[in-house]
């Protein structure tokens, strides 16, 4: 399923001069991990597209249409609180224009570290929540499930005394792991340090390197943990003092050699702590809380975590789960029946809304009922045991209140015009670009989804399997648990950031650290820029023109950069650019765009090899490559001005290839194959033929017979 | 064919600092030399930050340099004055007194060469070129007035002559007479980099510094100014060095390419010499990252990756600017040196 996906969307900007009519019906799908690459000039739109995605259209933006779908939800119908969740954490943008996206009067270092520390405090506090909510809804769906005799459903005294016992053990194992935690993030805090003072070796002077070195022994004197470096390590300490006795000896003339060796040591003693087997907390937590008087072997870590697991299931778990199990299911009963009464009332609604025209003096009271019951009654339909959320479920209440509202005030207001009275100035704007059927369709839309999804899940419901979801919700528990408690202080985020600064290449990160935006060129505030919108780990990032002011190196540093975080994270990516050279090494698939539409879309071999559309065309034929040597073919002219888009084809104005209906109509989408269609009449089977300009052809031909091994 | 040519611009061990705050120094351009012969394309290339835009505004006199001289056409147009009396200061302590006095007398004939240039007027044949087209037209000026402005500057007073002078380069770029009454806000981006390049013609100049001319441009856009910028050099004879990071737009436009790397000119070659023979790590990792628009080669490229701490041993010896090739200069050591040449060789 498409992670995002945007369809018919239509935008326009409200201007003194009249409406620029900016993104003109633009539909695309983005399945997870994947890149797409949107080209076009200035102008053409793809920002406006993106900032919509991102909800964050200038003021005078109007959306006129078209839906942006984000894991279930409709992105321009979502109120700003619900946007906060996803804006800069799900979903986050790169900048083309650093200046104005960096605070000029904070230093580099807080910007990049304020998102990590707040978004820390908010995950923790989120999870929380969570994971006080799930208990007790656990609770109350096993004490229904007992009251109903479900099988194996333990009475209620029993219910909340285990989940007492689960409670205190997940919060003393949380505290091993977190102190676990941070003695890791120090080790290898060492590592990374240790791994750059033996470049500066090569070449810095003693006295920097020693400087370096007393910075490094600050966080290697940190790592004291029972399971990494235990505080009893008379060897380590040992080690630490060497290195320091060494460093005074090396600045003041002594060889390199010696303390390289001692460097060295000290980082795969380190590294070998970090690699080494991880004790499990959860388990070991309940050992030690429900037998805090026996002394627990730490000596053998497999052993230790067999050993616990062997108690917790024994003594607690097993039991544990059968209550559970009966809770979920008694849980999950309850709501496939509410959901099956909730499809009935939705549909009934959907009978009566498209059966009744609105009407001011009678429904006013009525419609607003009908939201709140209807609203209810999905929501009663939720398995607040379920794991995975139905957001279409979950969102109902605000996207169909917000369709209803819509459709309402359009009603009133076209009753007001028919009535020939005044019209307020603010709702002016609204009342001008009414659109019935279009508000008509959402309200519909967003039911039958709802009712879509319910009516899988009971159809599902025969078949389902409960003997994982008790272990899935423990599970689940777990990890909201551990979240709970992992702190991001300041000097985790610091380090943080200076690797992040590290990995998108600005030297020396711990000097440009404490500087200001304006002591950056523009190449290294672009990288800043990137370093902050990675730090909050999105799901979707937009990058719009992010290596359009870089030089090659650093451009292709970032590209390679955001393709590793696309593979390991799964990151899908949109690409911003004007420039078609870029694409070709990230995207899976283009989309030109001109003057507000998408004219070609096609995976990238599509587009490069085989270009269909002139504007594509031109687009290539523009830029020369390191091959080229004839003149290039410019466009002729500017794109046209959006106030009065053209008739027909936007780009015939430019076009030498131009025919008489391109003045005249639109050219529809032609496919051309299964992943590429392009708008262009040319592609109609009664156009004549006509060739790609010679440099493309000449190009492709270059490519094809080289086969991707030509390098200048 | 390139040694016949006379030498318009001639730069000698040039340096450029600025200080930062308390004590640092920022080493922007760190002694580079070369040479631009009449009538070519020189292109700079190099990271940003990298020193190529000072290197150039050095060159036209919008900075005080620090260090090194500049000739054009013959006259020395600005001398590191302050540079020279510090090592005339170092020399006399260690008291290398022939050297010290031949370095005094070139110090009394700096200060008048660079006033006798003055005098010349040298300085109106080199113009400049701007990135931002927008940000260096006067918004309240008309395109006549812009253009104009270097005629008046220059001691022109007859109307008649400024007029038909500004329809001429109007023409010559493209734009049509009647554009010259309007402002720059009522031009697209294309027109208003036209309008800059009409600026810089204006008075007829030898050199014109085109500093990223096309970076801040529409791609569409880009092949008009590129296009623009290659007939007037056929049709006139112009010499431009050109200033950008675009490694396809600087090998389809130059004769010679410098590289430049942390201040310092790292490799300078004739275009074909350079893409066949780079020698310099820096240049290779440099030519390794330009895109291509073919997926197929982009999925397949192998990057090469620079860090100069770990690629040089600077260490024993510090590293000069020397002749590997006929034409071809790239910034070593000894060691390195005989490498390269083991790799030219073999």
């Amino acid at each position: 399923m498409a992670i995002l996906s945007v369809k018919n969307l239509i935008i326009s900007f409200k201007t003194n001069n009249g409406t620029v009519k900016a993104v003109r019906d633009v539909s695309f799908d983005i399945e997870k991990g994947e890149t797409l690459a949107i080209v076009g000039e200035s102008g053409s739109g793809k920002s406006v597209s993106m900032r919509a995605v991102m909800g964050i259209l200038a003021g005078n933006a109007i959306v006129e249409g078209g839906e942006i779908l984000y894991s279930g939800m409709d992105l321009l119908k979502i109120s700003e609180d619900d946007f906060h969740h996803i804006r800069g954490n799900k979903i986050s943008m790169i900048f083309q224009d650093t200046l104005s996206s960096l605070n000029p009067i904070i230093k580099v270092g807080k910007q990049l570290t304020e998102a990590m520390i707040l978004n820390g405090k908010a995950n923790q506090r989120e999870s929380k929540v969570d994971f006080e909510d799930k208990l007790k809804v656990l609770e109350t769906a096993m004490n229904g499930a007992y009251e109903h005799g479900y099988e194996g459903a333990s009475a209620p005294e029993k219910t909340s005394a285990d989940i007492k016992i689960l409670t205190g053990f997940v919060g003393s194992g949380n505290e091993l792991e977190a102190r676990y935690n941070a003695a890791y993030d120090h080790a290898q805090n060492t590592i990374n340090n240790i791994r750059h003072i033996l470049i500066q070796l090569i070449n810095q002077p003693p006295k920097a390197v020693g400087k370096l070195i007393d910075q490094m022994l600050k966080p290697a004197d940190k790592v004291y943990d029972e399971f990494l470096i235990r505080e009893s390590d008379e060897e380590y300490k040992a080690l630490l003092a060497y290195i320091k006795a060494e460093k005074a000896v090396y600045v003041s003339g002594g060889d390199k050699e010696v303390i390289k060796g001692k460097l060295n040591e000290l980082s795969s003693r380190l590294s070998a702590a970090c690699e080494r087997e991880k004790p499990n907390f959860f388990t070991l937590g309940y050992s030690i809380y429900a037998h805090p008087e026996t002394a627990q072997d730490y000596s053998d870590i497999a052993a230790l975590n067999a050993r616990t697991r062997q108690v917790l299931d024994d003594e607690f778990m097993l039991d544990f789960l059968k209550g559970v199990r009966a809770g979920v299911k008694y849980s999950f009963d309850v709501s496939i029946e509410n959901k099956k009464k909730a499809v009935a009332e939705l549909e009934a609604a959907r009978k009566y809304l498209s059966e009744n025209v609105y009407d001011p003096a009678r429904d006013e009271k009525a419609y607003n009922k009908l939201v709140e019951t209807l609203s209810d009654s999905v929501e009663s339909g939720i398995d607040r045991l379920d794991i995975d959320k139905d957001s279409y479920a979950y969102t109902f209440r605000t996207t169909f209140g917000a369709a209803m509202d819509t459709y309402v005030r359009a009603q009133k207001l076209e009753k007001r015009k028919a009535a020939g009275r005044h019209i307020p100035k603010k709702q002016r704007q609204f009342a001008d670009n009414i659109n019935m059927e279009l508000y008509q369709h959402n309200i519909e839309l967003t039911i039958d989804k709802v009712v879509e999804n319910y009516n899988n899940q009971i159809e599902k419901a025969a078949t389902a399997d409960f003997s994982n979801y008790g272990i899935e919700i423990i599970d689940y528990i777990k990890d909201k648990a551990s979240k709970m408690v992992y702190k991001v202080t300041k000097t985790m985020a610091k380090d943080r950031a200076i690797n992040l600064m590290e990995e998108v290449g600005i030297p020396e990160p711990r000097k440009r650290y404490k500087q200001y935006p304006f002591q950056f060129s523009g190449g290294m505030r672009q990288r800043v820029v990137i370093a902050i919108a990675l730090s909050a780990n999105p799901d979707i990032l937009i990058c719009d023109e992010p290596t359009t002011a870089l030089d090659v190196t650093i451009q292709a540093q970032i590209l390679e950069l955001i393709n590793e975080l696309k593979r390991e994270r799964q990151l899908t990516v949109i690409f911003i650019t004007h420039d078609l050279g870029v694409v070709a090494n990230v995207a899976d698939r283009i989309a030109v765009m001109y003057a507000g539409k998408i004219v070609e879309y096609g995976t990238s071999e599509d587009v490069f090899y085989s270009p269909a559309h002139p504007y594509t065309w031109a687009l290539l034929s523009s830029m020369p490559d390191l091959d080229t040597k004839d003149k290039l073919e410019a466009i002729p002219g500017t794109p046209p001005d959006m106030l009065f888009p053209p008739k027909g084809d936007a780009f015939a104005v430019r076009n030498k290839y131009a025919l008489k209906i391109d003045f005249e109509e639109m050219p529809p989408f032609f496919d051309i194959s299964p992943t590429h269609k392009a708008a262009t009449w040319l592609l109609h089977p009664d156009a004549p033929k006509v060739e790609p300009p010679k440099i493309i052809l000449d190009r492709i031909e270059r490519m094809q017979r080289n086969g991707g091994v030509n390098n200048g | 064919m390139a040694e016949e040519r006379e030498v318009l611009l001639r730069v000698e061990h040039l340096k450029q600092y600025f200080k930062l705050g308390i004590g640092a120094t920022v080493k922007a351009v760190d002694d580079i030399s070369f040479d631009i012969k009449r009538g070519e394309v020189f292109g700079m290339v190099g990271e940003s930050g990298c020193g190529k835009t000072t290197t150039g505004r050095d060159i036209i006199k919008l900075y005080d340099i620090t260090g090194g001289d500049v000739y054009f056409k013959g006259y020395r147009i600005s001398s590191g004055i302050k540079d020279k009396k510090k090592q005339l200061k170092k020399l006399k302590k260690e008291g290398k007194t022939a050297e010290a006095e031949a370095l005094a007398k070139d110090i009394k004939q700096a200060k008048i060469d660079v006033k006798k240039a003055k005098k010349a007027k040298v300085m109106t044949g080199m113009q400049m070129i701007f990135q931002d087209p927008s940000a260096c037209l006067n918004p309240r000026m008309t395109i006549r007035e812009i253009i104009a402005e270097g005629l008046i500057i220059a001691g022109e007073k007859d109307k008649e002559v400024i007029d038909r002078r500004v329809k001429e380069v109007l023409d010559m770029v493209g734009l049509l007479p009647e554009h010259a009454e309007r402002y720059q806000h009522e031009f697209s981006g294309g027109q208003r980099q036209r309008v800059g390049i009409a600026r810089a013609m204006v008075l007829n100049p030898d050199l014109i510094i085109a500093d990223e001319p096309i970076s801040a441009l529409d791609v569409s856009i880009q092949a008009q100014v590129i296009n623009l910028l290659n007939e007037l050099r056929n049709k006139m004879g112009l010499t431009i060095m050109f200033i950008a990071h675009d490694l396809s737009v600087v090998k389809y436009f130059s004769d010679r390419i410098a590289v430049m790397y942390y201040g310092r000119m790292v490799e300078l070659a004739e275009t074909e010499e350079l893409f066949a023979h780079p020698f310099h790590p820096y240049t290779r990792a440099l030519l390794s990252a330009i895109p291509l628009p073919d997926p197929n080669y982009e999925k397949q490229r192998k990057r090469i990756i620079y860090e100069s701490a770990l690629e040089h041993d600077y260490s024993e010896q510090q590293p000069t600017f020397r002749e590997i090739r006929p034409g071809h200069f790239v910034l070593c050591n000894d060691a390195e040196e005989r490498k390269f040449r083991a790799e030219d060789n073999g």
